[in-house]
């Protein structure tokens, strides 16, 4: 049997005397989960800002096409760019201190960090933009009216251009 | 304590003193020795002070044994724990960080350089003085680096694990506090 030294001792008699349990596995996996939550919420906003811009710049016709009564985007499609902005700011913030204290977090710079969640939307968002496309007509089609007289020559040039030539 | 946990690795002892409390004085008496020669370097804390700091220090390990990852080395994650109570130690005492290093005079040199001529230019017991005098003017951050890397003998992969910076912070800042060394010796023209 080896001896100990004293300072193990009071060390382990500190423990028991002050009833010191270790704190449960999930406790650190929820406080891990938090502490990654803003930069997960930062991507998906990004992924679905880079979504509408797709559909925005792929489907400008629809929105801006001459048999359009109200052309100007609903106020949703206008503010997400800037929720995805603020929230990339607040997100810059949070990288610094909040990842820091992660295990994955603190072995990439800010600048690493703050790029792999703009290429983390950018990815996500072109799957979004591809599984979306079809909500995407649906929902303009709802959203943006047209003179009745147009509608069906405007449809007709939007979803089946060929038959217009 | 029975001889045959003595061989067992660190890792293995953490995952066994969860489930008994024998395992985890293995551990103890494993880092006492190394934390209490890291603290006196680290630090002007009394034996006292060191006895407070390094049962706040186990206190915290033996709480937080579930939150080590085993991808880490349990070596990283307690000198972590013994550098982050350090630093609210130095909080609560209102004072300014100071390395220990005169013991380590002799060897103060050849740790800190490995060129032939800055070796014999700091040869005498005085210009090592100096060079103690110097590392103890660097910035904080520094300080940390020089002496895990070149006292505590500690890989960039480990200190980066320590301090929670990026591996490749760590050896700018290596790079940074031996030229801000260099620049202080030479301010005080001990660098002849």
């Amino acid at each position: 049997m080896e001896q100990i030294s004293n300072t193990t001792k009071n060390i382990l008699s500190a423990i028991e005397t002050q009833r010191v349990v270790p704190r449960s596995k999930w406790y650190f996996v929820l406080r891990n989960s938090v502490l990654w939550v803003p930069g997960a919420v930062t991507t998906l906003l990004g992924a679905y800002t880079i979504a509408g811009v797709l559909y925005g710049v792929l489907h400008i016709h629809l929105i801006q096409g001459k048999y359009s009564e109200s052309a100007n985007p609903t106020f949703m499609f206008a503010a997400i760019p800037l929720l995805w902005v603020v929230s990339f700011g607040l997100f810059s913030i949070v990288s610094i201190s909040l990842l820091r204290k992660t295990y994955a977090g603190y072995r990439h710079t800010t600048l690493q960090l703050l790029l792999i969640s703009v290429a983390s939307s950018i990815v996500i968002g072109i799957l979004f933009y591809a599984i979306t496309q079809d909500t995407n007509d649906n929902m303009v089609r709802t959203y943006y009216r047209y003179p009745t007289q147009h509608q069906e020559e405007y449809y007709e040039r939007i979803f089946s251009p060929q038959r217009m030539n | 304590m029975p001889p045959l946990l003595t061989t067992l690795t660190d890792e293995k002892l953490v995952i066994e003193c969860k489930k008994d409390q024998e395992h985890f004085a293995v551990l103890v008496e494993r880092y006492v020795p190394k934390l209490t020669h890291y603290i006196r370097r680290r630090s002007l804390a009394t034996s006292d002070d060191i006895e407070d700091l390094l049962q706040n220090i186990f206190i915290k390990v033996y709480r937080n044994i579930n939150e080590y990852d085993t991808s880490l080395l349990f070596s990283s994650w307690i000198y972590r724990i013994a550098h982050n109570e350090m630093i609210d130690w130095y909080r609560r005492e209102k004072r300014r960080t100071t390395l220990s290093l005169d013991d380590e005079a002799q060897d103060i040199v050849s740790k800190l350089f490995t060129e032939e001529d800055h070796i014999s230019r700091f040869s005498n017991a005085e210009q090592k003085q100096a060079v103690i005098n110097a590392v103890n003017t660097l910035d904080e951050k520094y300080k940390d680096i020089l002496l895990l890397r070149f006292f505590e003998e500690k890989s960039y992969e480990e200190i980066a694990d320590i301090l929670q910076i990026p591996p490749g912070t760590v050896a700018v800042r290596i790079n940074r506090a031996k030229k801000q060394l260099e620049k202080t010796l030479t301010q005080h023209g001990t660098n002849k």
